[in-house]
């Protein structure tokens, strides 16, 4: 399974102060999950030391798929250029395009509009506490879904 | 069809090996093998038992010799220690084998291939039949039966000679003149009392040309392996222990590496070029690791029959420190001398069997071993690399990430081995291009992540 994560809920599944439900994602995470990361959401979410630390062991344990900063610049900019955006975060989309991922996690309203735009990702789901940060089934269903697609050799 | 022509360019590496009812090993595991191959996965998995079958199967086939599973570094034991044990009434296995393939997949060529079956011969593994083949064209001999078979396509055939002993079941396996793998078959295969007979889908002998494309197989079949020279470099785990003073002796390889200081004195007294070159190397890694910026041989006297010592220092900047003798630096850098040395020297074989090279290392250290790694690997010589290091494995990932080395993504092969139960499977799993790990099974994320995830609760 292949997501993405915003930096506005960064710290529910990477800290001291994770919420129920970003435990619940991240636990899926580290067992069978799949995180993309690549241009400019990568280095944000660098900022916390919490996430690079966990990143470096997770790329080494095949979580992390890892795009090339520039192709996600690019795709950006071509997305800024002619997509129907409503949200300011082009370059999640763009990330979540190249990388093949199905599930977001963010509480931005406007960019869970985007996601769930299927011209922009085919099938593509959200995962939010805007509700509450308990992990509730509806969580659970969401994280039973197979959201990456496959490639040669598994991944 | 065209056969594999070798040539020096066309380097001969092992792309793919094989076990089977081998130690842990029940089922038949393939395993991707590239020019550096990676082999991770808890202890007691069979990892150094992947080893021993790499090295034994390239005795046989590059060098014609009968596998010794008793030679260090790897001492397997005896038939009942090697073949795979199955609980219950199936008990233990009568018999394992090995295979690989080898040659660079070119359009228009096939890949040539080679396995070996073992047997019981008392409490040694006797071979049992040894088999080869290029695209559909392959030769076997069986060792009870005293017979050739050979096919080509559907097509099959049995052959039997007026069996010298050694060829038979008796095989002696004192006799270290006796040649086994290619050298056997194509033996066989040019005899005059080659008796023909159809088998499979054949209703008579082999015809002329049939005959002919088979010995033109054999021909071109010749050592499959045979870009790499001489026998792999096989290190052991732990490496010799340093000693303050060595008396000149005479030297040859050994797993441990004991031979290395003596072998470095008479380099520096007797070949002062190779000398330079090698202490160069030495010096130029042990910079960039940290170990030291220097090495030497300081003999005690003017003759070579007299003691020496070995000594390393570091630079602070341009200010050169006090040469430290080798047991008063860290353990590791005489744990690492003897690889190193290995790898640098001018007349190294092109195939290294390395298990734990990183022991007694800094982790700044292990990493900068995994970028020599990706050199030498680079540079033509096959390194398989037995790793419990994260930091080695994760540099090498990110050379090739970042494309500082000349190694592309498919030269590198990660193989984790997973206890399941009683049995140890083989997963090859690949690095593309961003340095990402691909096609990973969950225990092998488990395997990297138990750590982190515990850190959760």
């Amino acid at each position: 399974m292949c997501a993405v994560i915003d930096n506005n809920v960064l710290h529910e599944s990477f800290g001291a102060k994770m919420t129920p439900a970003g435990r619940g994602f991240r636990e899926w995470l580290d067992r069978q999950g799949s995180l993309v990361v690549g241009g400019k959401l990568r280095e944000e979410l660098d900022q916390s030391r919490d996430f690079k630390n966990w990143r470096g062991q997770a790329t080494l344990a095949g979580l992390v798929r890892r795009v090339d900063d520039d192709a996600v610049s690019r795709r950006e900019a071509e997305l800024r250029a002619g997509a129907d955006l409503k949200s300011n975060d082009a370059h999640v989309i763009a990330l979540a395009q190249l990388g093949g991922a199905r599930l977001l996690f963010s509480n931005d309203t406007a960019l869970h509009q985007d996601f769930k735009n299927g011209v922009l990702i085919d099938d593509g789901k959200v995962y939010s506490t805007l509700k509450g940060s308990d992990f509730r089934d509806s969580h659970r269903r969401l994280l039973r879904r197979r959201m990456c697609p496959r490639r040669t050799g598994g991944g | 069809m065209r056969f594999r022509t070798l040539g020096a360019a066309d380097m001969q590496a092992m792309q793919e090996m094989w076990v089977e009812n081998y130690r842990c090993f029940r089922e038949r595991q393939t395993a991707r093998l590239a020019p550096l191959t990676l082999l991770v996965g808890d202890n007691s998995t069979g990892k150094t038992s992947f080893l021993a079958m790499a090295r034994a199967l390239h005795d046989v086939q590059s060098l014609g010799q009968l596998p010794d599973f008793k030679d260090e570094p790897y001492d397997l034991g005896s038939f009942d220690e090697i073949a795979h044990h199955r609980s219950g009434v199936a008990g233990r296995a009568s018999t394992f084998a090995g295979g690989l393939q080898a040659g660079r997949k070119r359009a228009g060529y096939d890949t040539s291939s080679f396995d070996m079956v073992f047997q019981r011969d008392g409490p040694s593994p006797s071979p049992q039949r040894i088999r080869l083949a290029s695209g559909s064209t392959w030769l076997s001999w069986h060792f009870d039966a005293a017979e050739l078979r050979a096919g080509i396509g559907e097509k099959q055939w049995t052959s039997s000679t007026s069996s010298p002993r050694h060829l038979a079941n008796d095989f002696d396996r004192d006799d270290r003149r006796l040649r086994l793998g290619w050298w056997l078959v194509s033996d066989i295969l040019w005899r005059d009392d080659l008796t023909w007979k159809p088998a499979r889908n054949a209703d008579a002998p082999p015809s002329t040309s049939e005959l002919a494309r088979l010995r033109i197989a054999a021909a071109q079949l010749r050592p499959i392996t045979a870009g790499h020279s001489g026998r792999p470099f096989a290190a052991a785990p732990v490496r010799t222990k340093p000693r303050r003073t060595y008396d000149p002796s005479s030297y040859g390889r050994d797993a441990e590496g004991t031979y290395v200081p003596m072998l470095l004195a008479d380099l520096s007294a007797r070949a002062p070029e190779r000398w330079g070159s090698l202490r160069g190397a030495l010096a130029k890694f042990g910079s960039e690791s940290g170990l030291f910026d220097e090495i030497n041989v300081k003999a005690l006297g003017k003759r070579e029959t007299e003691p020496f010592q070995l000594q390393v220092r570091k630079y602070s900047g341009r200010t050169k420190g006090p040469w430290r003798n080798l047991i008063d630096v860290g353990y590791g850098v005489s744990q690492a001398l003897p690889i190193l040395t290995e790898l640098f020297r001018d007349d190294s074989p092109s195939m290294f069997l390395l298990q734990q090279p990183e022991v007694h290392l800094h982790p700044s250290a292990q990493a900068a071993l995994g970028t020599l790694f990706c050199q030498i690997a680079a540079g033509g010589t096959q390194l398989l690399v037995e790793t419990h290091s994260d930091h080695l494995m994760d540099r090498i990932r990110m050379d090739v990430r970042d494309g500082t080395t000349k190694l592309k993504p498919g030269d590198v092969s990660i193989l984790y081995f997973e206890r399941r139960n009683l049995d140890v499977r083989i997963h090859s799993i690949e690095v593309d291009a961003m340095g990402n790990i691909v096609g990973a099974p969950e225990g092998y994320r488990r395997f990297f992540m138990e750590e982190v995830e515990r850190s959760l609760r």
